[in-house]
């Protein structure tokens, strides 16, 4: 990170390397947030699903109209978010991906790819013919942008995002380990045959696994609404960033999605400052090419079994 | 089309859907006497749908207004109406379409530059005229086609333009803003070569990807070079998030847009209280003298859609009465003539009298270019066209 | 059907080109065929590779805007013909898809698309923000095959290139090498127990699968005269890979018939606005995933077949 060192000077550059650092992390919260969903139904089903940027965007679309056609409050509109990104999830489980995983099909896994591709394809082409194109916006929690001493600067909606998403990711490694749903998880995810011998109902288990990553993708989205605008391709950015940090973190890892996502946000802010600007989604690329070649089950996976 | 040979039952199921699909196709009937206009606009995704939409509003205004007053040289016009979806390959083939199978007399309301330079070998190859109006590559006038023509602005003039307003403010350090595509890199391009006037001016480009949604990487980068200024050359969308985003990570320069976005009905929704000193370029302004062919174009179009023009459409009514002015002169509407005779005509536009020059080997080849530029300034939030305050103009 | 049927209906796509060239159709017509042998060489590789060997990436959208972005450099840089692109592109793009092979083929199963999806990605991102060298969104231009609006000319060769494409998936799938590539998607660890060299297998699809992308790329280049990066987009990578499904994913014609389907229906849906063309399409695609995964051709064959054994059963209880 020396290059750039020529123009500016030294106190400047410090200050833009803090700025950016503090930027990349806060950015990098909100991409965790985006992908522990996509992790964990990943780990539970060994389902790739491509239509995860789909739930995002249609929670954003749900938060964007309780405020706009129901006069709801933004806090409520994050709860409207979440709701409709869970039902969406459910719904998607059970009408496309049930159906396939049941089935005694050779590649499933290649073939839910497929299947929630056109998924996705379909939600976005349908979501413009009802909304249209129009960009909207979402209003935050925190509108103001802070300045601290003249040398870091933030939005408020930024500080409330980044702390929305360490709370619910908490809130998941806390479900995970602590409750007998995370249990069951846990055991899906060591062996589908072994859970489903002591009594483990895997259809039960998968829908609440679908109904919090669809929750935590529509909150994401929810939350990113604020600094960003809501329109229907915007799950196609979600997606691509959400699969990022799933591969560097290791399918299936909570924790490594946390890692990942803050590693993420970091390398995209930094490569865009000091390297190249026109390159930002080109470093995440980079990075998960890198992480799949070096290390295939991710930075924080500790997988040793074939997918 | 019973081209195909006795083929196996599946390829004879793929002639059945081929002739199928040949024999529903929407053919547009044209009576005999007709004058037929084309109109290749960005009318679906990726396209610039919301500029089709108003292309094509303007277009069949224009229509009307003209079939209500006896037509052209006593024949009827119609308007055959063509989808480019901002796709270059989509637009060439269109463009064919419109003047093999519509019969165009001359095609309009053509939009994005890149599809335009595409077009433009499609005018050359069928010898018909192309009317640009807010395509801004230089390109499309430079390269000298006999068959083509604008009434519009062109990049480098808005870039030369822009000189004297950086230089009447005193900034001393500009970034340019620039999305990586044809509208933003082309501004940032030409704006640096206008620039090299003004040696005590440092500039820099600061390029990003078209379709982001983050610029708060890119705005840090530019706000710790404290520059005076900020060219953001991209359109509205990135427009309103490098303002708002620019604002966040504390940035103290003044923000100038690349066009009149800000007038968008998204503005101000979108940016809040960051959008308040915003400055920036039009060709429009109450100032402005509008004509009597104007005033009416203004009025019968808030008769029927009830909102005011946008500038652009007022260069498309002109485009549309260039051709009638060419047809009238004429008598014919044979593209072929009307070619011979655009360069040579002269018309009352919208505001002030229309004409061509024509100096071979440069950018002013077939353009119009009689239009001030106004520097306008946001100063609270809501302002519109109207409140904005008028800092500077260029003739 | 026997082999050498397999070779007729080859002849018959060489045959039709000349034809219809012949006899002449609307431009818009045939603007429609010459575009649908391009997804045609596009769909029918992707269904060598995904369907037959099993190996699903998402680069080969990639792969074609490698060598149509290639054809413009090396006619543009070099003055090379566009006629000699059609044969140099194939052996560059199958290059760089033995190339993509060897290092994406280190990951296994589901993680394939993704570091195939990472890399159409990081390409899309290059076309665009190189400027200086891909001309960005502005495009990138360069002469026409033939000068002029004639379609006849590409309208010939499509039917060649169609030929060409069936040909070679015909010496592919009835040679050694298919046999192997379908024993690597089946039984992985059974073809390498008997000794099969599976990695070497894959890196050959993804070869012959990209030389294939390449010449439709080269093709495309060719014909449309101006390149731009949303050739590579998420949505026509889409709508290559619902053409494979519709049809039928492993089977020879499987391609063919989803061509047939999404450009007749892009065609005829563009009536009711072009806002709705895609939402049709993508709600066709999806009900086939979701109801007829093994694609069109096999659901109909099945139906045939019930009827024809019902008609048996019936005249047989009449006699």
């Amino acid at each position: 990170m020396s290059a750039g060192a020529d123009h500016g000077t030294k106190p400047m550059m410090d200050q833009l390397i803090v700025q950016s650092l503090i930027l990349g992390l806060l950015q990098g919260g909100l991409y965790a947030l985006l992908a522990v969903g996509l992790s964990l139904v990943f780990g539970i089903l060994r389902v790739v699903n491509f239509a995860h940027g789909e739930f995002a965007m249609l929670g954003s679309f749900a938060a964007v109209f309780a405020v706009t056609s129901f006069g709801m409050p933004a806090w409520a509109a994050l709860i409207a978010a979440a709701a409709a990104g869970a039902l969406v999830a459910l719904i998607t489980n059970v009408v496309v991906l049930r159906p396939i995983y049941l089935s005694r099909m050779r590649q499933k896994g290649e073939y839910t790819i497929i299947a929630t591709f056109m998924l996705s394809q379909f939600l976005i082409a349908a979501t413009t013919v009802l909304f249209g194109t129009t960009y909207r916006n979402l209003p935050g929690l925190w509108e103001s942008n802070l300045n601290f001493f003249d040398y870091v600067y933030l939005s408020g909606n930024r500080l409330v995002a980044f702390s929305a998403a360490i709370v619910m990711i908490g809130t998941l490694f806390w479900i995970v380990y602590r409750t007998d749903t995370g249990r069951a998880w846990r055991a899906l995810t060591q062996s589908p045959l072994g859970a489903s011998v002591v009594g483990i109902d895997i259809h039960k288990y998968a829908n609440y696994a679908f109904l919090v990553s669809g929750a935590f993708a529509g909150l994401a989205a929810g939350l990113l609404a604020p600094l960003m605008f809501v329109f229907p391709s915007s799950g196609v950015v979600a997606l691509v960033k959400a699969f990022i940090v799933v591969i560097i973190g290791g399918m299936g890892s909570i924790g490594g999605a946390l890692a990942a996502g803050l590693l993420l946000g970091v390398v995209e802010v930094m490569g865009t400052i000091f390297v190249a600007s026109g390159y930002t989604d080109a470093y995440g690329f980079a990075l998960m090419i890198a992480v799949l070649l070096l290390r295939p089950a991710g930075l924080f996976g500790k997988m040793g079994r074939a997918i | 089309m019973n081209g195909f040979l006795p083929l196996s039952r599946r390829a004879m199921l793929a002639t059945l859907a081929g002739a199928a699909a040949v024999t529903i196709l929407p053919t547009v009937s044209f009576a005999e006497d007709d004058i037929v206009l084309g109109l290749v606009s960005p009318l679906s995704e990726p396209g610039d749908v919301r500029s089709g939409e108003a292309i094509k509003k303007t277009a069949d205004l224009w229509i009307k207004k003209i079939n209500e007053a006896g037509g052209i040289i006593g024949r009827k016009v119609k308007l055959a109406v063509y989808d480019d979806q901002g796709k270059v390959e989509v637009g060439v083939s269109a463009m064919e379409r419109a003047v093999t199978e519509a019969n165009a007399s001359a095609i309009l309301g053509v939009w994005s530059s890149s599809v335009t330079i595409g077009q433009m070998e499609v005018a050359k190859g069928y010898d018909v005229p192309l009317l640009a109006f807010y395509s801004w590559s230089d390109e499309v006038t430079s390269k000298n086609y006999p068959q083509v023509f604008r009434i519009g602005p062109y990049n480098s003039q808005i870039a030369a333009q822009m000189v004297p307003f950086v230089k009447e403010r005193g900034y001393k350090k500009v970034v340019v803003l620039a999305e990586d595509t044809a509208y933003g890199l082309g501004f940032a391009k030409a704006f640096e070569e206008a620039a090299k006037s003004l040696p005590e001016v440092s500039l820099e480009v600061v390029q990003f990807q078209a379709q982001t949604q983050d610029l708060t990487a890119h705005m840090s980068k530019i706000a710790a070079s404290q520059p005076d200024a900020v060219i953001v050359q991209t359109v509205f969308a990135a427009t309103n998030l490098s303002i708002k985003q620019g604002r966040e990570v504390g940035l103290k320069a003044e923000i100038i847009t690349g066009w009149d976005w800000p007038l968008l009905p998204d503005f101000w929704s979108t940016v809040g209280d960051a959008g308040v000193g915003v400055i920036y370029p039009t060709f429009s302004d109450p100032s402005m003298t509008v004509t009597k062919v104007g005033q009416d174009f203004i009025d019968s179009y808030k008769a029927a859609y009830g909102s005011d023009p946008a500038i652009f459409q007022y260069y498309l009514w002109d485009n549309f009465n260039a051709v009638k002015a060419a047809i009238e002169t004429t008598k014919s509407s044979a593209p072929a003539d009307l070619v011979k005779a655009l360069p040579d005509t002269k018309f009352e536009g919208t505001i002030g009298p229309v004409f061509f020059r024509n100096e071979a080997g440069t950018v002013n080849f077939h353009q119009w270019d009689k239009f001030a530029m106004f520097f306008k300034k946001l100063n609270k939030v809501g302002d519109g066209e109207a409140q904005a305050e008028l800092v500077y103009v260029v003739k | 059907m026997t082999k050498s049927m397999h070779y007729a209906i080859a002849a018959i796509f060489a045959v039709s080109g000349v034809a219809i060239a012949s006899i002449g159709v609307k431009p818009i017509f045939a603007d429609l065929l010459i575009l649908s042998a391009y997804y045609l060489l596009l769909a029918g590789s992707w269904n060598l590779l995904a369907g037959f060997a099993g190996q699903y990436s998402f680069a080969h959208v990639g792969l074609a805007a490698a060598g149509a972005y290639g054809t413009a450099a090396i006619v543009n840089a070099f003055g090379v013909s566009g006629w000699l692109a059609f044969l140099i592109i194939p052996v560059f793009t199958a290059a760089i898809g033995g190339l993509l092979g060897l290092v994406a083929l280190r990951v296994r199963g589901v993680q394939l698309p993704l570091i195939t999806f990472a890399f159409a990605g990081a390409f899309a991102v290059f076309l665009a923000a190189a400027s200086d060298i891909t001309g960005g969104s502005m495009g990138m231009q360069l002469p026409k095959l033939v000068a002029g609006f004639d379609r006849s000319p590409y309208l010939i060769l499509s039917g060649l290139l169609v030929a060409a494409f069936f040909v070679i998936q015909n010496l592919v799938l009835d040679g050694r090498i298919g046999l192997l590539m379908q024993s690597v998607r089946d039984e992985e660890e059974v073809a390498r127990g008997i000794g099969v060299d599976i990695f070497r297998i894959k890196v050959y699809a993804f070869m012959i699968t990209a030389g294939l992308a390449g010449l439709a790329g080269a093709f495309y280049a060719n014909y449309v005269g101006v390149l731009a990066p949303s050739m590579l987009s998420m949505s026509e990578m889409g709508m290559v890979v619902a053409m494979a499904v519709i049809g039928g994913l492993g089977h020879r014609y499987g391609a063919l018939v989803g061509v047939i389907v999404i450009r007749s229906l892009e065609h005829f849906v563009r009536g009711f606005g072009a806002e709705y063309t895609l939402v049709i399409i993508t709600a066709v695609a999806l009900l086939v995933v979701l109801f007829f995964r093994e694609g069109i051709i096999a659901a109909v064959g099945k139906r045939l077949d019930r009827s024809v054994q019902q008609r048996r059963w019936a005249s047989a209880k009449a006699s």
